[in-house]
C-alpha cells in the first residue's frame, strides 16, 4: 500500500489518496442527514459537524460540503461566483469537484443537476429536477440585532422575532427606508427568519415557491438550512414600505443588450459606470441567440 | 486585467498557482523537510498543536509548502485531518508517566523530583546574532527522560484541602468531539479544552494577556509547566487490554487561582486552570490554562468581559475560520457591492430630499 | 360581582438552598431575611392578596421588605420558589401563570401586562429612539404599518406629556423625568390590563414626582386600569392605592382598605411608619 505520507510528498498530491468527493462516508452520511432535517424544517439552521476542506474556511466550504456529499456519478455540477462561472472561486470549487469526483461539469444552467453558487441565484428558471446550493458567509439573520448565537437560537425557537422588527422600523425612521442590500432577511413558510446569504434583492423573490431545491451550507458556522420547492419565502417588509428590488433604470448589457437581468456596474477607463450582466452564463445564452436570429 | 476579467478564471488561477509552485519546489529541491524537523520544531509544534494533528514529518511537509506561514500550514494539516476517519478513543494519558524533560514550579522552590530547567531559552541573552560560545562536553544521558515518577505540585495542595479533587474519570463518556459535533453554548469543558488547545497561539495568548491585565482573575502562580513525552495507550482491539501504542510529546501547564474560598461554601481556595500544548509551546500552555480557569469561573455568570463570554473566546481564537473569514473578503463582491451602491444612493437621495423638506 | 384579575396565593422566593427552619427563622418578629440555619436569603414567604378589575393595590414597605420581588415574580423577571397566580387571561385563570412556557411568558408581558420600573434604563431600550421603544411592543404585538405605529407612539408620548418632536431621538438624552414618561408610555402601548409599577417615582428629583404621579393617576382613572404599585413612600400610596399591603422582612403584616390603614393602623411596624410619615 502507498502511504499517504509517499503520496503527499509526491508534490503532486494524487487526488486518488482521497475518498471520491473528498469526504469520507461517515461524514459524508452525516452531511445527507442534516440536509434531509433542513429540508423538513424550512428555514431553520441546523447545526452540523462541518469539516475542514482543502481551501480556507470562508471560502465556500459549506457549499461544497453540501455538493460532495450530494454528487453521484450521474450528476453534473455548475459552479458560480457572484454570477461568474469563470470567477476565481468558482473555478478553484469546480476543479476540487473535478479532481475528486471525476465529474463533469458545466457552464450551462439547463445542463447542471447541482448548482453551486456564491451570492447569485441564476436568471434563468430552475427546474424540479436541479438543486441550487448557496455558500453561507453568516447563516444568523438576527446577529445585527442579537450577536450571540445562544440567544438568537431561542428567539428563533419562540418565534420571537420583534428585536428583528424593531431594527427595519428604527432603519426607517432614521434613514427613511430599510437598508440592507444584499442578503434581505426573509421569512420562510411563515415559521423562521432566514439568512438567503448575500444574494441581491433582485433574487429574493425567485425564492419563493420555487420549483427547486435550495439548500444553504455555511462551513465555517457549521450550519445547514433549505428551502423546499414551494415553498413560500417573503421579505421582511412594513405595509407602508413594501420591499422592492435592484431599479436599473432602464440600463441595459453592454455586452447581450439584455435589460431584465440583474446587472452589474463597473467603471471604465474613463471613469464611466458600464452595465452588464451579472449571470454571465445567461448573458452567453442571450448573446447566442442574437446572433443566431441575425 | 487578470483578477477582474470576465472570462479566463481558470487561466489566471492556473497562473498564480504557478507563481507560488515555483517558489515550492525551488523550497523542495534545497530544503529537507527533514532539515525543517531538526532546526524548527517549535515551528512546527504550532502547526501541529493548531492542526490539531500529531505528526512532525506532515508538518514539516506543510510548512515547507507554505513558505513558513503557520497558519497556511495549519490549514493544510486541518483539511487532510478532515479525510481521516476517527478509529477510536485513547485511555487519558496518565501525566506521572510522563518522561520528564523539563519541569518547573513558580509556586515552592523545593518540590519532589526537584525542579529541572531541561532545554530552555528563558535564561538566554537575547542579543541577535549572539556568538556562540563553545559547548560542554553534555552527554546525551545527563539529560532527563527515563525518570522516576514526578507527583504533580496540585496533588500537595489537593492533600492539604486547598484544591478540589478532580471529578473521578467516567471511562463509558468520551469526551465531546468538536471536529465532529458543532459547538453548543455553554460548552462542556472538554469541548472548551479542545477549542484552546486548537487556538491560534497569537490569539490565545493575547486573550490571556488581557485577562492578567485586569479584564479576568487575577494573578495566578504557575504550579507546575512540565515537557516531556507522555504514553498513549488504547484498548487493545483483541484482547481488550491496554496498549500502549506511541509516546506523544506535550508540554503541560497547571496554573493555580486562588480565591474561591467563601463562608457561605465549602468551596476549597484553589483552582487550577489546565494548558497543553503538542511539544514544548510552554507560552501557548499556560495562555490556555489562564483561559481555561477564566471561562471555568464565570460559567453561569452573565459575562463581564470577553474573557469570561464562551461565545467570544470559544468563537474567535481558531485560525482557520478566522483567517478564512478575514481573508474572504479579498474574493470578489461584485454583485453584493452593487446591491450596497443601490441601496447607499437610495438613502443618500432620501437623506438630500428630506434636508431640502426643512 | 366579578372576580378578582390577579389572585396570588402562597408566594415565596427563597434565594439559597432552603431548610425547614427558612419560614420560622425569618419573617418581622425575627427581624431578618436571612435563615439562621442554612444562610438561605428569603425574599419574600407566604404572600397571598386578589386584585379585581380597575382596583389599585398598593405593596408599601422598606427595602427588604420583598415588595418588589413580588412584582418581579408577577412581570416573570424572577422565578419564584413556589406559589400560584391565577391571572384572568391566562387560560381563564385556571393554571397558574408561574406554569406558563416561555412564549406564553412573552405573550402574558406583551398582550396583557405592563412593566415600569424605578430605573428607566432597565425599562428603556437606550439604544433604540423612544418611538422604537414604544414600537418594540407594538412590533411584538404584529404591528406591520410603520404609519399606525408611529400614530400610537404620538398618541401615548402625547398622553404622557413628552414632545412629539422628541419621538425619534434617543432617550440617553432625555431627562430623568422624561425617560420615566417615556417608559411610562411604553407600558401603556399595547393597553395592558394589568400595569405594575415598581416604584415609579424614585429616582425622580421631587419637583417632577408630582407630575408623574398626576399623570398616573390621571390615566389610571380615566382607562379603570388595573394597577399594582409597589413603594417605599407612603404619599405614593395613599395617592394612588385604593387597597394596600404592609410588607416587611418578606412577609405580609397587615393588609386593607388604604384609608383604613392609613388612618388606624394595627401591626406595630405599620403605625412606626404611619407616624414618622406624618
Amino acid at each position: 500500500m502507498t502511504s499517504v505520507r509517499q503520496l503527499v510528498q509526491d508534490a503532486g498530491v494524487s487526488a486518488s489518496a482521497y475518498s471520491y468527493g473528498f469526504l469520507d462516508e461517515t461524514a459524508k452520511r452525516e452531511i445527507r442527514r442534516k440536509t434531509l432535517k433542513a429540508i423538513a424544517i424550512p428555514g431553520y439552521q441546523v447545526p452540523f459537524g462541518s469539516r475542514e476542506m482543502p481551501v480556507s474556511r470562508g471560502w465556500g466550504t459549506g457549499g461544497m460540503q453540501l455538493t460532495l456529499s450530494l454528487v453521484g456519478p450521474d450528476d453534473v455540477v455548475k459552479v458560480i461566483d457572484q454570477g461568474d462561472d469563470a470567477g476565481v472561486n468558482a473555478a478553484n470549487i469546480r476543479r476540487l469537484v473535478e479532481r475528486t469526483t471525476g465529474l463533469s461539469t458545466t457552464l450551462e444552467t439547463a445542463m447542471a443537476s447541482i448548482i453551486q453558487s456564491r451570492h447569485r441565484i441564476p436568471e434563468e428558471a430552475l427546474r424540479s429536477d436541479q438543486i441550487l446550493v448557496l455558500q453561507v458567509p453568516v447563516p444568523e439573520p438576527l446577529r445585527n440585532v442579537e450577536r450571540r448565537v445562544s440567544a438568537a437560537r431561542v428567539m428563533h425557537a419562540e418565534r420571537d422575532y420583534s428585536k428583528m422588527w424593531l431594527a427595519l422600523y428604527e432603519d426607517i425612521v432614521r434613514r427613511g427606508e430599510v437598508s440592507f442590500g444584499a442578503g434581505y432577511p426573509v421569512m420562510v413558510h411563515g415559521r423562521y427568519i432566514m439568512a438567503p446569504s448575500p444574494i441581491p434583492r433582485w433574487d429574493i423573490p425567485l425564492l419563493n415557491q420555487s420549483d427547486a431545491l435550495y439548500l444553504f451550507g455555511a462551513g465555517r458556522e457549521k450550519r445547514i438550512y433549505a428551502v423546499p420547492p414551494h415553498t413560500s419565502v417573503e421579505p421582511l417588509q412594513f405595509d407602508d414600505y413594501p420591499f422592492a428590488v435592484e431599479d436599473f433604470d432602464g440600463k441595459s448589457c453592454a455586452r447581450c443588450g439584455a435589460n431584465d437581468t440583474f446587472l452589474e456596474e463597473s467603471i471604465s477607463e474613463v471613469g464611466m459606470p458600464r452595465f452588464r450582466c451579472s449571470d454571465t452564463a445567461h448573458c452567453d445564452k442571450v448573446l447566442e441567440s442574437r446572433e443566431v436570429g441575425t | 486585467m487578470g483578477y477582474t476579467s470576465v472570462r479566463g478564471g481558470l487561466d489566471a488561477i492556473h497562473h498564480a498557482e504557478q507563481l507560488i509552485e515555483r517558489t515550492v519546489q525551488r523550497a523542495r529541491s534545497s530544503i529537507d523537510p527533514a532539515q525543517i524537523q531538526s532546526f524548527f520544531g517549535l515551528a512546527l509544534d504550532r502547526v501541529m498543536s493548531e492542526g490539531s494533528l500529531y505528526d512532525p514529518e506532515l508538518a514539516a511537509i506543510a510548512l515547507q509548502q507554505a513558505e513558513g506561514d503557520i497558519i497556511e500550514a495549519v490549514i493544510l494539516m486541518r483539511s487532510f485531518r478532515s479525510t481521516l476517519p476517527r478509529v477510536g478513543y485513547s485511555f487519558a494519558a496518565r501525566i506521572d508517566e510522563q518522561r520528564v524533560h523539563r519541569r518547573v514550579s513558580a509556586a515552592y522552590r523545593d518540590i519532589p523530583g526537584g525542579q529541572v530547567l531541561g532545554c530552555t531559552r528563558d535564561y538566554t541573552l537575547r542579543l541577535l546574532g549572539m556568538p556562540v560560545d563553545p559547548l560542554d562536553d553534555i552527554q546525551d544521558q545527563d539529560v532527563p527522560g527515563a525518570s522516576p515518577a514526578f507527583p504533580t505540585v496540585i496533588d500537595f495542595l489537593r492533600r492539604e484541602g486547598l484544591m478540589a479533587e478532580p471529578p473521578p474519570e467516567s471511562p463509558e463518556e468520551n469526551p465531546a468531539d468538536i471536529t465532529r459535533e458543532p459547538l453548543r453554548i455553554p460548552a462542556p469543558r472538554s469541548a472548551r479544552l479542545q477549542i484552546l488547545a486548537r487556538g491560534e497561539s497569537g490569539a490565545v495568548l493575547s486573550l490571556a494577556y488581557g485577562a492578567l491585565r485586569g479584564y479576568g482573575l487575577a494573578h495566578p502562580y504557575v504550579g507546575e509547566i512540565r515537557s516531556g513525552p507522555v504514553p498513549v495507550s488504547i484498548s487493545h482491539p483483541v484482547t481488550g487490554r491496554r496498549a500502549r501504542i506511541g509516546w506523544l510529546p506535550v508540554t503541560e501547564a497547571h496554573m493555580v487561582f486562588p480565591g474561591s474560598g467563601s463562608l457561605s461554601s465549602d468551596a476549597a481556595d484553589m483552582s487550577v486552570g489546565f494548558g497543553i500544548s503538542t511539544g514544548r509551546d510552554e507560552r501557548k500552555a499556560i495562555s490556555m490554562g489562564i483561559i481555561d480557569e477564566n471561562l471555568t469561573r464565570a460559567e453561569g455568570k452573565t459575562p463581564g468581559s470577553p474573557i469570561e463570554d464562551q461565545e467570544y473566546v470559544l468563537h474567535h481564537i481558531d485560525s482557520v475560520e478566522a483567517s478564512g473569514f478575514v481573508e474572504h473578503l479579498k474574493l470578489p463582491h461584485y454583485v453584493t457591492f452593487q446591491s450596497q451602491l443601490h441601496q447607499s444612493r437610495r438613502i443618500t437621495e432620501l437623506v438630500k430630499a428630506s434636508r431640502a423638506n426643512d | 360581582m366579578t372576580g378578582p384579575i390577579l389572585s396570588v396565593s402562597d408566594l415565596s422566593v427563597i434565594h439559597g438552598n432552603e431548610c425547614p427552619d427558612c419560614r420560622t427563622s425569618t419573617g418581622p418578629e425575627v427581624g431578618t431575611n436571612t435563615c439562621a440555619s442554612c444562610g438561605a436569603v428569603v425574599a419574600c414567604t407566604d404572600v397571598s392578596f386578589d386584585v379585581y378589575p380597575g382596583q389599585v393595590l398598593g405593596i408599601v414597605g422598606e427595602s427588604g421588605s420583598g415588595k418588589s420581588t413580588v412584582l418581579q415574580c408577577i412581570y416573570q423577571d424572577l422565578a419564584p420558589t413556589r406559589g400560584d397566580a391565577l391571572f384572568a387571561e391566562f387560560e381563564q385563570g385556571d393554571r397558574s401563570i408561574w406554569q406558563a412556557n416561555r412564549r406564553q411568558r412573552r405573550e402574558l408581558r406583551t398582550y396583557s401586562m405592563g412593566m415600569v420600573y424605578q430605573n428607566p434604563r432597565q425599562g428603556l431600550n437606550l439604544l433604540v429612539t423612544a418611538g422604537g421603544n414604544i414600537a418594540e411592543r407594538l412590533l411584538a404585538a404584529d404591528w406591520r404599518r410603520v404609519e399606525d405605529i408611529r400614530d400610537t407612539a404620538s398618541h401615548f408620548l402625547n398622553r404622557t406629556e413628552v414632545p412629539i418632536n422628541r419621538m425619534d431621538d434617543f432617550p440617553a438624552f432625555f431627562s430623568g423625568g422624561m425617560q420615566q414618561r417615556v417608559q411610562i408610555a411604553k407600558a401603556l402601548a399595547n393597553n395592558p390590563t394589568l400595569m405594575l409599577l415598581d416604584e415609579p417615582t424614585t429616582g425622580l428629583d421631587v419637583s417632577v414626582q408630582a407630575g408623574v404621579l398626576d399623570l398616573l393617576r390621571e390615566i389610571q382613572s380615566s382607562k379603570g386600569m388595573t394597577v399594582i404599585v409597589v413603594s417605599h413612600d407612603l404619599a405614593v400610596i395613599r395617592l394612588l392605592a385604593d387597597r394596600t399591603l404592609v410588607m416587611r422582612h418578606g412577609q405580609v403584616v397587615e393588609s386593607g382598605l388604604t384609608d383604613q390603614i392609613l388612618e388606624d393602623p394595627q401591626h406595630s411596624y405599620t403605625q412606626l411608619l404611619v407616624n414618622s410619615a406624618a
